[in-house]
């Protein structure tokens, strides 16, 4: 494989402790993806599946393991050190959209660019080209209530990818969608790919799976299997 | 970064309007207090001053069996307890001091006075002695004052204060004609000057005749009056007050171990007690200020926590962004600031607008300085700033994950 790996994690391991019993959420997980590859997470619910996504995008700690992202080790990293990681190298797209809601569509996707300390004219002109490239200049003072689900989730990968991140992060980015919105959404991230970009999403639509260039299957905690196609 | 936190706050606050001002009154109540209060005390303070240099002479002090000052009920039972202080005493001390320049003692009661058809009720007569001028410094407008020989016959002659003289008649015409007091006649021989007011009471309402008439007609001999002692140009204060002291104590017969059985108070006595009192009502304002501003803060940190908790999600969004632990507690921090400074601005104004209009509708001339203006903000910020460290630290803490998982 050419380069240095996006993400390399090794002997990954989670637990929760809820009063007496333990819950391990994750079993000992290796992962390592490379720069420009687009990979579906699948597994049950409650496989583990979200906990690795935050893991792998510096959100978590694991409870053991090694991690590193872009060749540095975020194993030793402070608290601090980790919302820098994640603010450069990290975009985020939920579920639920999780933008701002008594924020505009143009100031949610700013934000990220607020907390990289870039100066407000920039910040509003990179923002604005974001919006633009995900069809929504016209939207841009919109609130979140003002904006169809779909809608919502084109400003979300906006402000994803606002920071140019090394790694776009989507846990079930269409799971809130009826299929026809959510056949737009999968469009985008086709597209976000063929740019060069390295995507992991979470799914558990088989569909969207056989669309991605790699499928990892988790079950229990463990990785069950790992296929290219 | 602290605009954006600026901006955000002030977003967050106009999201609740309501919650906002409601938060905002807790600290603008204090702020309006403390405003109010520190300008009516100096204006208080500033108005007592002047009241006192227009109307006793910085040097004369006075003597008396009951205290002139502001005192309890306890030293006032005290005071009747001891011998009068009478006449016979001021003219012993006129006799043997040597550090007095004049020497002059008052009575005084209420009657009314009534001239040609007019009658002024409850007019304050004066028995006065001839050497008032001389250490009142009591100036005539018009005629003279009474003499030596008019207060040794106990004449029936009267000196009218301006305002008494203006409310019956036209004062030229009354100097040389007959008023009665209290039912007596007297003849005007004089008009004083005006003196002017002290604490909104007139003191030109009034009507002086001979100390003996006075205490003929009027009084029974021998009760007490309060004497006036004028020093000379060429002794202190101190030195005449404490000589006068020494020979009241011997007349009166004071072991040198006894206490005093009168009181001698000056301006400066006067002033000093004033300024005790002032002195109390500031620490009265302080600790008003205090508890609203403690409650107002208390307020605010609730209303934080609450919105803490609201926000959550947007909390936890924030962080899986890039926010720092800092920049969530600047975000909070400043809300609560900003918060507070409202109330605080508002709590201004509304001192303001109190201590003006006290300054308008009272001879207090309350003022709201340029350093109340400071302390509110100055306060008001601090309270935001203090009563929102907590619930910015809390903000802070949560966990990213949790934050977002946060229904
Ligand atoms: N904060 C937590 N405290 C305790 N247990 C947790 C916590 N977060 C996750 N878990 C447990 O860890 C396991 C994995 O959870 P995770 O959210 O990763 O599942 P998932 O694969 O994303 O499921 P789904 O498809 O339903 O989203 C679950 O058994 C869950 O109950
Ligand atoms: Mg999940």
């Amino acid at each position: 494989m050419a380069g240095p790996a996006v993400v390399d994690a090794r002997g990954i391991r989670k637990s929760y402790r809820m009063g007496e019993v333990e819950v391990e959420a994750l079993r000992g997980v290796d992962l390592r993806i490379d720069p420009g590859e687009f990979s579906c997470i699948m597994g049950a619910s409650g496989s583990g599946k979200s906990t690795l996504l935050n893991i792998v995008g510096c959100l978590d700690r694991p409870s053991s393991g090694t991690f590193s992202l872009m060749d540095r080790s975020v194993d030793s990293m402070d608290d601090g050190d980790l919302a820098e990681v994640r603010n450069r190298f990290i975009g985020f797209v939920f579920q639920t959209f999780n933008l701002l809601p008594r924020s505009s569509a143009l100031q949610n996707v700013e934000l990220p660019l607020v907390y990289a300390r870039v100066q407000s004219r920039e910040r509003r002109e990179r923002a604005m080209a974001m919006l633009e490239k995900v069809g929504l200049a016209s939207r841009a003072g919109h609130r979140p209530n003002q904006l169809s689900g779909g809608e919502r989730q084109r400003v979300a990968i906006a402000r994803a990818l606002v920071t140019r991140p090394a790694l776009l992060l989507a846990d079930e980015p269409t799971g809130n969608l009826d299929s026809r919105t959510g056949r737009v959404i999968m469009e985008m991230f086709h597209s976000i790919h063929s740019e060069g970009n390295t995507i992991l999403l979470v799914t558990h639509d088989p569909e969207i799976a056989r669309e991605a260039g790699r499928v990892v299957r988790i079950k229990d905690g463990l990785i069950e299997s790992d296929t290219r196609s | 970064m602290l605009p954006e936190a600026a901006a955000s706050a002030l977003g967050s606050l106009r999201n609740n309007r309501l919650r906002s001002a409601l938060t905002s009154l807790g600290v603008m109540v204090g702020v309006t207090s403390v405003v109010s209060l520190v300008g009516l005390v100096t204006g208080l303070s500033n108005y007592v001053g002047e009241q006192f240099d227009t109307v006793v002479g910085a040097r004369v002090f006075e003597i008396s069996r009951f205290n002139s000052g502001f005192d309890d009920m306890e030293s006032w039972l005290r005071s009747r307890t001891w011998p009068r202080l009478t006449a016979d005493d001021a003219e012993r001390l006129s006799e043997m001091m040597t550090t007095a320049e004049g020497v002059t003692w008052r009575v005084g009661t209420s009657r009314s006075v009534s001239s040609g058809g007019r009658t002024a009720e409850g007019i304050w007569v004066r028995g006065l002695a001839p050497t008032e001028p001389d250490v009142g410094g009591t100036t005539m407008a018009m005629g003279r004052f009474f003499t030596d020989a008019e207060d040794g016959n106990r004449a029936r002659v009267c000196v009218l204060g301006s305002s008494l003289a203006d409310s019956l008649g036209t004062p030229s015409s009354l100097v040389g004609s007959d008023v009665s007091i209290g039912g007596e006649r007297f003849t005007v021989i004089g008009i004083a000057e005006p003196l002017g007011s002290i604490f909104g009471r007139a003191l030109d309402d009034y009507a002086a005749v001979p100390f003996s008439t006075f205490v003929s007609l009027f009084a029974t001999p021998g009760r007490d009056v309060e004497i006036a002692v004028l020093p000379r140009a060429d002794v202190s204060q101190e030195e005449s007050q404490e000589e006068a002291r020494q020979i009241l104590r011997r007349l009166r017969g004071i072991p040198w171990d006894g206490e005093d059985n009168f009181y001698i108070t000056n301006q400066q006595a006067m002033l000093d007690s004033m300024n005790q009192i002032m002195g109390g009502a500031a620490i009265v304002t302080i600790g008003i200020a205090a508890i609203s501003l403690l409650v107002g803060g208390i307020g605010i940190m609730n209303i934080m926590l609450v919105s803490v908790t609201e926000r959550t999600r947007e909390i936890g969004i924030r962080r899986a962004l890039g926010a720092t632990r800092g920049d969530i507690v600047s975000q909070f921090l400043v809300e609560s600031v900003v918060i507070s400074l409202i109330g605080g601005v508002l709590g201004l104004l509304a001192g303001f607008a109190i201590v003006t209009a006290a300054d308008a509708l009272t001879p207090v001339p309350a003022s709201a300085s340029p350093f109340a203006a400071l302390l509110a903000i100055a306060f008001s910020s601090g309270v935001g700033l203090v009563f929102g460290i907590y619930p910015s630290w809390k903000a802070a803490g949560l966990d990213p994950v949790e934050a977002l998982r946060y229904e």
